[in-house]
């Protein structure tokens, strides 16, 4: 078989979504937003370091409408690279490698990143409101 | 590709003397695609500890004003911290990053031009970082 018409890999848009592939998307995507947030976070830390203006500019921005959109979708992109990541780290033991496992494992990883970041909202409510 | 020239050579070949009986560690600095797959594992180890924390710092901080911010931030084990996490943080997304970039970007020139920015990225990134830890520490 020439180069040219080896198959290739599936392509997104005819490939019936799976939980599987799904994650595996999901994990690629939450990292690329998490780097993003890396950046802000060292722009955070130089906003500290720079004096009271600086900061009170970043806060206006994650107090505003779009801030907080921006960092509901960090928390759960962190929980869930979180728990994928072991997820992953387990698949790198050897452990976890069939079907089952590997459906099992990944549902946990959904309701695990679902429920934790819930419950950083409602302890972040509960700690507002009761300071 | 002449891989990670943080690291060293110093470094590298201490380490490899350290895992030398291990059969998939022995090496690793001289194979690019076996570093690659060692540094995004043992930056994800570290960065499970590292995350929660950091997690857990900025849910404290959330509305901070900022002297309080400040003194959080800079307190003997938040400077560890920070200057512990940054280096691995900025390691482990610029693997991520670089293997999005290895199997989207087509183009060889363009490749190439990717993974240079994303290196000079990272690296602004890691001393812009510390010095911001670094002056934290000493305005607090």
């Amino acid at each position: 078989m020439t180069s040219a018409n080896r198959p290739l890999s599936p392509h997104l848009q005819i490939y019936k979504p799976q939980l599987t592939s799904v994650l595996s998307v999901l994990h690629r995507g939450t990292g690329l937003a998490l780097s993003a947030g890396a950046v802000v976070f060292i722009l955070w830390l130089l906003a500290v370091a720079a004096g009271p203006n600086a900061y009170g500019g970043m806060e206006g921005f994650f107090a505003s409408a779009l801030g907080r959109l921006f960092l509901l979708g960090w928390t759960f992109s962190f929980f869930y690279h979180l728990a994928n990541g072991i997820r992953h780290l387990l698949w790198d033991t050897g452990r976890n490698f069939d079907l089952e496992s590997t459906y099992k494992t990944g549902w946990i990883v959904v309701w695990t990143s679902i429920g934790l970041t819930v419950f950083t909202y409602v302890f972040g409510l509960f700690h507002w409101l009761f300071q | 590709m002449n891989g990670h020239k943080l690291g060293g050579a110093a470094v590298c070949g201490a380490l490899e003397n350290a895992l030398g009986k291990c059969p998939v560690l022995k090496g690793w600095c001289r194979k690019e695609g076996v570093r690659h797959w060692v540094l995004q594992r043992l930056t994800a180890v570290a960065l499970i500890p590292l995350g929660v924390w950091f997690a857990l710092k900025v849910l404290s901080l959330t509305g901070a004003s900022y002297a309080v911010a400040l003194k959080a931030l800079g307190s003997g084990f938040s400077i560890l911290m920070l200057l512990i996490l940054i280096p691995v943080l900025v390691a482990h997304l610029g693997l991520g990053v670089q293997a999005v970039i290895d199997d989207y970007i087509h183009d060889e020139r363009v490749k190439r031009l990717s993974l240079k920015a994303l290196r000079y990225t990272n690296l602004i990134l890691i001393v812009a970082g510390i010095l911001a830890v670094l002056r934290i520490a000493l305005k607090s």
